[in-house]
């Protein structure tokens, strides 16, 4: 053998290195996901709290719109909408509360996010340790 | 699979393949920490974080540049601080009270010691220990460059130097050892 080389040589690490590091990794998801579980629970929480209000505030103008007026005679007098059907539509799209409900679609979008977020960081605590053999 | 496919596999949740990315380095970059350090503990101590630091940038590695280099770039920082930290940052035996190494004049060839070749038994400590004193940087490009791991351009971009310096620090660093050998 090459005397030169055995000083140069690589080095065997210690057998269960390469598991301690993966173990270590592994912990330091864990870490991660239980501080990102705690702030996207209060991300959840105030995204149910802002859709809760979206929803009532959306509700309440939309009952007050026309909207609702010409939605309530298209269901109890569908003959009067089948033959006025294109003014109605363009009437209901007049007097929609276009603003509130985009709100409110915006406020459904962060609150089913905040919850995907959420089962993210609990899939990532279950992770099972893994040793190198 | 190259460094990058594996990159891009875990990066896609394949958890394997971070284990086989690890698997493929952790010789090379425990062997280069403990020949900056010097013993076995610091040194898995060092491979340790140089993992946990390289996984947890993965997402910012930059792919186009070589994953090699990135790693030992880390390995190194890692082990400079350590010695910092432990302040056993060792300067040459070889240097004159002004900071200055006559043998840096000598014209010497690139090849290491051809009398490498006939050391054995006790002299490959003491081959070790002289290596042990020389500067942090001189041993980073004599063990990447003897390993074959990296290229002098590659090494420059480890410690961030221009090639010319690190073929000046490798030649020092060849003369330094013959003189070891020379007393």
């Amino acid at each position: 053998m090459d005397q030169k080389h055995i000083v140069f040589k690589h080095i065997d690490p210690p057998k269960e290195l390469l598991g301690g590091i993966l173990l270590k990794i592994d912990n330091q998801k864990k870490k991660s996901a239980r501080i990102k579980l705690f702030f996207s629970s209060l991300g959840v929480a105030s995204s149910l709290g802002v859709f809760a209000l979206a929803f009532n505030y959306a509700m309440e103008v939309f009952y007050q719109s026309g909207a609702y007026t010409y939605m309530s005679i298209l269901l109890s007098d569908p003959s009067f909408a089948v033959s006025y059907s294109s003014e109605m539509a363009l009437s209901i799209a007049e007097s929609l509360p276009i603003l509130e409900l985009a709100i409110l679609l915006f406020a459904t979008f962060a609150f089913l996010e905040s919850i995907k977020y959420v089962i993210e960081n609990i899939s990532n605590l279950s992770l099972k340790k893994r040793l190198a053999v | 699979m190259t460094d990058k496919d594996l990159i891009s596999k875990y990066l896609e949740g394949d958890e394997s393949a971070l284990e086989l990315l690890i698997g493929r380095y952790l010789k090379p970059i425990y062997s280069f920490a403990y020949r900056l350090v010097g013993n076995s503990q610091d040194a898995e101590d060092i491979s340790q974080e140089v993992f946990l630091k390289v996984w947890k940038n993965l997402k910012k590695y930059n792919d186009t540049k070589s994953f090699k280099t990135w790693i030992f770039t880390i390995t190194k920082n890692t082990a400079y601080d350590f010695l910092r930290k432990k302040k056993e940052i060792v300067f040459s035996d070889f240097e004159n009270d002004d900071g200055e190494n006559n043998l840096e004049d000598s014209p010497v060839s690139l090849e290491i010691l051809p009398e490498l070749a006939l050391i054995k038994g006790e002299d490959v400590a003491i081959l070790e220990e002289a290596i042990k004193k020389l500067p942090p940087d001189y041993r980073t490009v004599l063990f990447l460059k003897e390993t074959g791991e990296l290229t002098f351009e590659e090494i420059g971009e480890i410690i961030n130097k221009p090639m010319n310096t690190v073929k000046s620090h490798y030649r020092r660093a060849i003369l330094s050892l013959r003189k070891w050998f020379s007393k």
